[in-house]
């Protein structure tokens, strides 16, 4: 019995002074941590080297009298070096600051167009490999220098990195296609066949006054940065995507200008692939649609109005589109994911074209069948300028 | 040597219940046998009498002659205060002096003992004695003790009567619907309470007494026919051989009996008002009445009866169904909410949305401690205010109670010791420990060392714990009947995570109850009928099984 | 000989069997690596022809209904090679032991806990499953009906929440891989997960039941498990597309992208506290089977007594058995299942067959007439 009390009171001893005797790993207090808000990559004067820039959300004590103004100055951190990977750059980082970095809420990635035009296949491998990485990570691409728009100081938000998760959480609800995450970013990286989009944003600056705005997307092809496409252009492949929610589609003719609202935009896609590896796409563009402003159009009474723009919207969606897609063609960058449509529809024949898709992309067809609905016309049933017309007759 | 002396002190963990059982065959509070007996000299009876009560000043002598000219002489024994005066006049001393034996032949010497009490005595209760610890002992339970010259026994009249409380509502189960009625601390009265629920014959009452010093009576009632024959033999067992000085509150018998005594969780329940008792025997338990103390030991216990308030049954289902499921996640949140912060704070921030966490780290920024000790430190604050609430006398004791809380609770924010989150956090802990008084013990308890596993190993060292007390639950047993039962689905599910309609609930737990299970013979709810209808129209309603 | 007093019902059988398959649910990157996009179906067939190797079991189980593995084994093949095919098993529920241990540290140290050492983290394990085991069959499957439902519900909800970043055009290519690979695919699901099933021929005598008739709760647990695992795959591939063989732990990367609205975010406790869950319960039967087999086999009445030290080795043979995670993976692809092949396929096959060669298990009435004779 006396082994028994022994052999009990060193099993329960044993464990409780390990976990004891020990300091408690993984335990960091919460101020011991630096939150990473932002990452900035740019490219170094040196053409292997990175410039790092972080943005570390800074954390305000309660108990130091509550009469501190908000000035931008006290939100945000900014941490830069200069490295050759971007793991190098953060253990100098954790060498030289007071605090652990906290990368688990990260909200967004961005990459100066220099280091984007460089290529960064190659630069993105801490974000996929790391514990702390996450693939919600948004990505994009800065007009010039990432750490600008980074260190920006806005009206609207203290730390700009979560501005930039905000504004795309808003744009995320226009479409999906708006948001590029890490993961989205990656997949395409790795197909080698569609080529990944990026939006870019830019830090403008009025009258003392910095604000960072969406300049369009940009188009990579083998993680390099080949071209852009504006802000138009990039509400066609929106629309050529699909499941669009909250557009807005502006069409101009000799009679006016309508603006309509998207109530809902949904595209089918449907490829076929010609013995010759010739594509031919044919985009179904189905889309409800609300008149939301009407500017001129005297002179059309409300049946024929309607007719009209349902056709003026119906070839204005075909115009974007297209335009988008040819300019798509002229870069020779698949955004749309045809070859991987290719691929799930024929199998057996992609394996042969697979390789050749870059030389075939550039002869794809376009068939674009757009139906417009306009269920209602808003609050007013005719507008000003066509009631005078009416009494003057 | 450290060693060895911590093996000295858990040597007690070697004794196990049986070594102590096998020991003390018979029973420690039966009567031991050699025993002085009542003699035919008055005097040498009372000598033994007052010497038998230690010669305490409150035994009263009252000698007294009797019969045709005063010709037999007898002696009243009794402890002033524990008789009720006018019984003991009126049953007693009354018909004594005014007897008048008729005819010509008076009684024995030694047939006055019958004589009086078949003939004289107007008493409900009296008993012959032969011994004298008999005596002694009907004196100290608050008899009278009557003696007679020249006669070999002695009687012992029932005239109990001393300041009891009466019967109010019981203050730590206070309900908003239902009986308001409370057990007291005398034996009789609650044993009336549950005999006036459960007007049937077959709810046995054996009499048992427990502690060599202080005698205490003990009730066991049980359902004869629905109560489990072995539960009762083991409970019987258990009481008979307790080996103890003094039983002052039912938590002693408690203690005595339990099935786990270094488990955190109760295994024998207790209740203070007879309706949860009654409800309790018509399932099959056993109760157990202690003389002294209100409240009542059922047996056995099961975990879910911690979660179950009288009120669930007279209440309406969905409501009640609402409550239950409620007081669940109560019991889980004060046992798991301070760990779960420690873990996520300190271990697991990605888990929290990065709004919140710059909130939380905004109150941190500045407090001197790590996150373990300020919750540590609420904890420990927050049981100090609620034991120092029960202490402090009740004119002070509300206002204290309340403005120390909060001007306590809102000082230490602004000085900035502890962090406002964290105020929150066992705020809500404390508040929901309320919802389960029951368990409160094992909640503190159970808190501390989840803390603690939080704190050194994270959410892993939780999920440890968590498991670790789910199997610990699992295999206690009290007294033969698994305790977390009623969650699986082989069990009685009706009554345990929400409570279904009572014309739902056809069976007694089938753990419980033996015999006699079924409480209804029909599963359809209440039908309405109306008297002019004819009977025709209830054929719908027929017997189901 | 029954060591263990304790008996459990037909559905907490059932539930525990659902529960080990469950167990193998989180860590399906074995098997998504190899058949990238098409894993769900070779997950489906694989349960198919594993039918037949479900009834096998049963058949087992039915024609020995009192007797466990080791004691089939000895009644089958004699006391000689019995005893030293029981001892091979003893080896296999051992390493089997030890490798869930692994994994859970492993895993664990992954996703939530970086920096603790592997050995605190299998000593806790190890010390609360020496707690149930010590108490019994009864304890170790108490709670398996508790885990088989709440990993259902968690796994719904997260399967709720990331359903609007599911596409379906990522399973699409279909049959694009070629043929050895879903063969390969396939070996892996029938060993790996399914063909674990055998550790259940050892505890089948604990189940009260009328003629032991356990094909119904064998079938149906199996099932059970079968879903879930389903339903762990298909976001899987449905989210991660063709990211889907990079990643270590597709499943945690998928909760991570949960985001409805801002506060449904960082769902990744759900994957932990499944993890953590079924994990323990597979490990905790493990160890119970592997201690009971071996309290068998050298006629130890007690079987506690083994418990600690059963736990102390299978933690210090997790330690040697791979140096890493990666070897771990790879072994799991292509060793492992043929290792495990001979131990839940070969040797109940060719026991079964002898048995019914031999005209075993002897009723009551054929032994007697034997000893009249």
């Amino acid at each position: 019995m006396n082994r028994r009390i022994r052999l009990v009171a060193s099993v329960i001893l044993l464990p409780v002074l390990i976990m004891l005797l020990s300091s408690c790993w993984d335990n960091h207090e919460l101020d011991t941590l630096f939150i990473v808000t932002g990452v900035a990559l740019d490219k170094a004067d040196d053409p292997e080297q990175l410039d790092i820039t972080l943005q570390i959300g800074k954390t305000k004590s309660n108990t130091s009298g509550s009469g501190e103004s908000n000035s931008q100055q006290d939100s945000t951190i900014l941490l830069k070096t200069t490295a050759y990977t971007m793991m190098e750059g953060l253990m100098e980082f954790n060498r030289d600051s007071s605090r652990t970095l906290l990368l688990q809420h990260n909200q967004v990635l961005l990459l100066g167009s220099a280091l984007a035009e460089q290529g960064i296949k190659d630069r993105i491998d801490l974000f996929l490999r790391d514990h702390e990485a996450r693939m919600e990570v948004l990505v994009m691409i800065a007009d010039g220098r990432a750490d600008k728009v980074l260190s920006a100081k806005l009206d609207q938000e203290k730390i700009s990195g979560m501005f930039l998760a905000r504004e795309m959480q808003d744009l995320y609800a226009v479409s999906p296609y708006y948001k590029i995450r890490m993961l989205d970013f990656a997949s395409r990286l790795r197909d080698g066949i569609t080529s990944p989009v990026a939006p870019i944003v830019a830090m403008e600056e009025t009258d003392n006054k910095q604000e960072i705005k969406f300049n369009g997307f940009a188009v990579f092809k083998d993680g390099k940065m080949i071209g852009r496409l504006n802000n138009d252009e990039v509400m066609g492949y929106i629309w050529a995507m699909g499941n669009v929610k909250k557009c807005g589609v502006v069409a101009d003719c000799d009679m006016g200008r309508a603006v309509f609202q998207i109530i809902n935009l949904d595209t089918e896609r449907d490829v076929t692939l010609r013995p010759d590896g010739v594509v031919r796409v044919t985009l179904s563009v189905n889309a409800t649609l609300n008149i939301g402003e009407l500017r001129g159009f005297k002179g059309k009474t409300s049946q024929d109005l309607m007719r009209y723009l349902i056709d003026l919207a119906q070839s204005e969606i075909r115009r974007k589109i297209t335009d988008t897609f040819e300019t798509t063609q002229t870069l020779n960058a698949d955004i749309y994911g045809i070859g991987t449509s290719v691929h799930r529809k024929y199998p057996k024949e992609w394996k042969e074209f697979k390789n050749r898709w870059n030389e075939l992309f550039p002869d794809t067809e376009l068939d674009v069948q757009v139906q417009v609905h306009l269920p209602t016309t808003g609050q007013i049933i005719k507008s000003m300028e066509m009631e005078e017309t009416r009494r003057e007759d | 040597m450290f060693l060895g002396f911590i093996i000295r002190k858990l040597r007690f963990l070697n004794n196990s219940r049986r070594s102590v059982c096998d020991n003390s065959t018979e029973n420690h509070n039966s009567v031991p046998k050699q025993e002085p007996k009542i003699k035919k000299q008055l005097s040498n009876n009372l000598d033994c009498l007052k010497e038998m009560l230690s010669g305490s000043s409150d035994l009263k002598i009252h000698p007294f002659r009797f019969g045709p000219d005063g010709k037999f002489t007898g002696t009243l024994a009794f402890i002033d205060g524990l008789v009720d005066n006018p019984t003991l006049t009126e049953a007693i001393l009354r018909p004594i002096m005014s007897w008048r034996p008729d005819g010509k032949t008076l009684p024995e010497a030694q047939e006055l003992a019958d004589v009086f009490a078949q003939v004289v005595l107007c008493a409900g209760d009296v008993k012959e004695a032969s011994l004298l610890s008999e005596l002694a002992s009907g004196c100290l339970a608050g008899d009278t003790a009557v003696l007679l010259d020249g006669c070999p026994a002695g009687l012992v009249v029932s005239t109990k009567g001393w300041d009891k409380r009466s019967v109010t509502e019981p203050q730590s189960e206070t309900v908003v619907r239902g009986p308001r009625e409370g057990f007291t601390e005398n034996l009789r009265t609650n044993t009336a309470l549950i005999r006036r629920k459960i007007k049937n014959g077959r709810l046995c009452v054996v009499n048992m007494t427990v502690g060599r010093k202080t005698r205490t009576d003990i009730c066991l009632m049980y359902l004869s026919g629905v109560a489990d024959p072995k539960v009762v033999e083991t409970v019987k067992y258990r009481i008979d051989h307790l080996d103890v000085d003094s039983i002052l509150d039912s938590g002693y018998i408690e203690e005595y009996i339990e099935d786990a005594p270094f488990s955190p969780f109760a295994t024998v329940g207790n209740s203070e008002k007879p309706d949860v008792v009654a409800g309790r025997l018509l399932e099959g338990r056993v109760a157990i009445v202690v003389d002294g103390t209100p409240f009542v030991l059922t047996a056995p216990m099961l975990f879910i009866e911690s979660f179950q308030t009288a009120e669930d049954y007279y209440t309406r289902p969905l409501y009640a169904s609402m409550m239950r499921i409620i007081r669940f996640f109560g019991y889980f949140i004060t046992v798991f909410v301070p760990a779960i912060y420690i873990a996520m704070t300190a271990f697991h921030q990605e888990l929290i949305p990065t709004t919140l966490l710059f909130t939380i780290a905004n109150a941190r920024e500045g407090t001197p401690f790590p996150v373990f000790l300020e919750t540590f430190i609420m904890i420990f604050t927050f049981e100090i205010l609620r034991e120092a609430g029960i202490r402090l006398p009740r004119p002070v004791g509300q206002a204290i109670s309340i403005v120390g809380a909060l001007i306590m609770g809102d000082a230490a924010i602004s000085a900035g010791l502890v962090g406002a989150p964290v105020v929150i956090a066992v705020a809500i802990t404390a508040v929901a420990g309320f919802l389960v008084p029951n368990q409160n013990d094992s909640a503190s308890l159970l808190r501390v060392i989840m803390m603690v596993l939080a704190a050194s190993v994270g959410f892993y060292g939780l999920s440890m714990g968590f498991l670790a007390v789910l199997l610990h639950l699992g295999s206690l047993t009290s007294f033969g009947v698994p305790y977390f039962d009623g969650f699986a689905w082989t069990s009685n599910l009706q009554d345990s995570v929400v409570r279904m309609p009572l014309w739902s609930m056809i069976r007694r737990p089938r753990d419980i109850a033996c015999g006699d299970i079924k409480r209804r013979h029909f599963f359809i709810p209440p039908m309405r009928p109306y008297a002019s209808q004819d009977e025709d129209d209830f054929e719908g309603g027929g017997e189901h099984e | 000989m029954r060591i263990d007093k304790g008996q459990i019902s037909g559905t907490q059988f059932m539930f525990s069997v659902a529960c080990f398959i469950q167990a193998s649910a989180l860590l399906a990157t074995f098997i998504s690596t190899v058949t990238l996009q098409d894993s769900w179906l070779v997950l489906l067939f694989g349960a198919v022809l594993c039918l037949p190797l479900i009834w096998l079991y049963r058949t087992l189980m039915v024609m020995f209904p009192d007797q466990n593995l080791l004691q089939i084994l000895v009644e089958v093949y004699g006391p000689v090679v019995g005893k030293v095919i029981g001892v091979a098993y003893i080896w296999f529920f051992f390493t089997l032991a030890s490798l869930n241990l692994t994994d859970l540290g492993n895993f664990t140290k992954l996703t939530i806990m970086q920096e603790t050492p592997n050995m605190v983290l299998a000593l806790m394990c190890v010390l609360v499953s020496a707690f149930a085991v010590r108490n019994g069959i009864k304890l170790v499957t108490r709670y398996s009906t508790l885990f088989a439902v709440i990993t259902f519900i968690l796994l719904s909800i997260g399967i709720i929440l990331i359903l609007n970043q599911i596409k379906l055009e990522n399973f699409l290519p279909m049959f694009d891989q070629p043929f050895g690979k879903y063969v390969q695919g396939i070996h892996i699901i029938s060993t790996i997960p399914f063909g674990e099933l055998v550790v259940f021929l050892m505890i089948h005598p604990y189940v009260k039941l009328s003629r032991r008739n356990t094909t119904k709760y064998l079938l149906l647990g199996f099932g059970l498990g079968v879903i879930t695992i389903l339903g762990v795959l298909l976001p899987n591939i449905g989210v991660l597309g063709n990211l889907l063989d990079i990643f270590t732990l597709p499943t945690l990367v998928i909760l991570r992208l949960v985001n409805l609205g801002m506060a449904l975010s960082r769902m990744e406790i759900i994957f932990a506290v499944i993890l953590v869950m079924l994990l323990f319960f597979k490990i905790t039967l493990l160890y119970y089977v592997s201690v009971l087999a071996t309290a068998q086999l050298f006629k130890v009445k007690a079987y506690r007594h083994l418990a600690l030290a059963a736990g102390a080795l299978i933690i210090a043979y997790g330690f040697t058995l791979y140096p890493s995670l990666v070897e771990h993976a790879a072994s799991a692809q292509e060793i492992t299942p043929f290792l495990w092949t001979p131990f839940e396929i070969l040797i109940p096959l060719l026991t079964f067959c002898i048995a019914k060669l031999r005209k075993l298990p002897k009723t009551s009435k054929e032994m007697a007439k034997e000893q009249e004779v």
